[in-house]
């Protein structure tokens, strides 16, 4: 849950804004008198102005000085300002930078391809000084409100991200059920979702699904599947019921085109017996104390699109000691080989038998690090859950 | 007579800073006008255009309507390969060149 200094919301004004001080120029022009004028007008302004001659030299400075704005003349012997701007927009540092181009009044057809490559303006030569601080003005104002509106954003997302974060119940809020976690979020929001839900005692469901998409919407939506789960997981229900339950009220509330794929256990261990549902996830792989690790391969439709649905239920009847693991397929589905999850899967095998005596909830740490060693670019949400009986 | 101080004002620049656009003009053109005479020596139409291109812009930018009117016509004419009109304006540049050195 949220502290009580750091209110889940806050409003706008809270959000820092880019001060509007210290702002730098640069103005890039194979015209040493263009250069000086335009540096003299508008250092006179109050902006820092840095100069280059070519292309070259502006690219190595956009990089290195990072400007608020840039005035780039077109034609220049050599490198144009086309090639200058391609890579400049083309590098995350300097790809926002607000660009105005500066053009002869014939160079009417390079203007539209000068707006395709990114340049939010021109100004057309020959320039009146005051014209050109007019237009670096508004673009820097333009600039700045934008950035704003990223930064509130995106302090937003994390505020999501916290909330997403606080509804995961964690093993040692419920040690009963005897399990561990590992959760990775790419995103500010993320697409992955686990729960863990006491359904009575000696009977627990373990939950984990993986929306489509990363927006915004996903983050609202999993604080409903937790919602749903403590609803619909109840004695009444056998595990397939519950699936089917929570699907329909999905269909009806799920922003179109958007949908999760599920695993879910329900484990009692009065009865030591394990139903397995699946939704179009990876299948799960189970570990028997006194066997080889293997899938739990399953067909299953997924959640939220269509009301019929058919998920496959299994159920194995375990012994102490076996365990349970679930996970999503970003971590399958990351890595170099490119491989997807029927294939992939196989993998999850023999990592979870090299944690088998790793303690349970140590052992989706484990298991991700020898899937995805850090050299490997991880590329979507992980999520595992283990479970021991 | 050209009034460096109309110019100025007309810019918004402050009459020193000016002073040193204009003799940064006159240096630079004095070597673009080089230039020229030798690309159009060697009849080479695409060099020509380039460096009264440069002095067409800064002249523009500073407010210099004579050169500025006189490398705008020039320019057309080099990019149609036209050089022989060409031939006598190193001359008349030269000739505005001596008026703003007159006017510093």
């Amino acid at each position: 849950m949220p502290s009580d200094t750091e209110p889940l919301m806050p409003d706008l004004q809270d959000v820092q804004a880019t001060e509007p001080k210290g702002l730098t120029l640069l103005v890039v022009d194979d015209s040493p008198i263009n250069v000086r004028l335009l540096a003299t007008a508008l250092s006179k302004e109050g902006y820092e102005v840095l100069t280059a001659e070519n292309g070259p030299l502006a690219r190595e400075l956009a990089l290195k000085h990072r400007p608020n704005l840039i005035l780039l003349d077109i034609m220049m012997p050599g490198e144009d300002g086309f090639t200058v701007i391609r890579f400049l927009k083309k590098h995350t540092a300097t790809a926002s930078i607000p660009v105005i181009f500066l053009t002869g009044v014939s160079e009417i057809e390079s203007k539209i391809e000068g707006f395709d490559l990114g340049a939010v303006d021109y100004v057309i030569k020959p320039f009146h000084p005051m014209e050109v601080l007019a237009r670096v003005r508004l673009h820097l104002k333009l600039s700045i409100a934008t950035n704003s509106l990223i930064a509130s954003q995106a302090q937003k997302l994390r505020q999501i991200r916290k909330a997403q974060t606080s509804l995961l119940v964690t093993p040692e809020t419920l040690p009963e059920a005897r399990f561990g976690t590992f959760y990775e979020s790419l995103q500010e929001a993320g697409g992955d979702f686990y729960d863990v839900i006491s359904i009575c005692k000696d009977i627990h469901g373990y939950f984990v699904a993986d929306f489509s998409g990363h927006d915004i919407s996903t983050g609202y939506l999993t604080s409903a599947i937790k919602a749903l789960l403590k609803q619909n997981c109840t004695p009444i229900y056998q595990p397939g019921e519950s699936m089917k339950l929570i699907n329909d009220v999905l269909v009806e509330i799920l922003p179109e085109g958007k949908y999760l794929t599920a695993a879910y256990a329900h484990l009692n261990r009065k009865t030591l017996k394990l139903t397995l549902v699946n939704a179009g996830h990876p299948p799960a792989v189970y570990v028997p104390v006194d066997g080889p690790a293997r899938l739990i391969r399953m067909d299953g439709d997924i959640l939220g699109i269509f009301r019929d649905v058919i998920f496959e239920a299994r159920t194995l009847s375990v012994k102490p000691g076996d365990r349970i693991y679930l996970y999503s397929d970003g971590l399958v589905e990351s890595g170099l080989d490119r491989s997807v999850w029927p294939q992939a899967a196989e993998r999850m095998i023999s990592a979870c038998e090299a944690v088998r005596r790793q303690p349970i909830q140590a052992a989706p740490l484990r298991i991700r690090n020898i899937l995805l060693p850090p050299e490997v670019p991880v590329e979507d949400d992980i999520v595992i859950l283990s479970i021991e009986i | 007579m050209t009034d460096l101080k109309v110019l100025a004002e007309q810019l918004g620049l402050d009459m020193a800073d000016f002073i040193e656009l204009t003799q940064l003009f006159v240096d630079t053109t004095q070597k673009d006008i080089d230039r020229m005479e030798k690309s159009l020596q060697d009849n080479d139409a695409p060099l020509t255009q380039e460096v009264v291109h440069a002095i067409k812009g800064a002249a523009g930018n500073l407010g210099f309507t004579a050169i500025y009117t006189m490398t705008l016509v020039a320019e057309k004419k080099a990019a149609a390969g036209d050089l022989a009109s060409l031939r006598s304006l190193p001359t008349a540049l030269k000739r505005e060149l001596e008026a703003l050195r007159h006017a510093l």
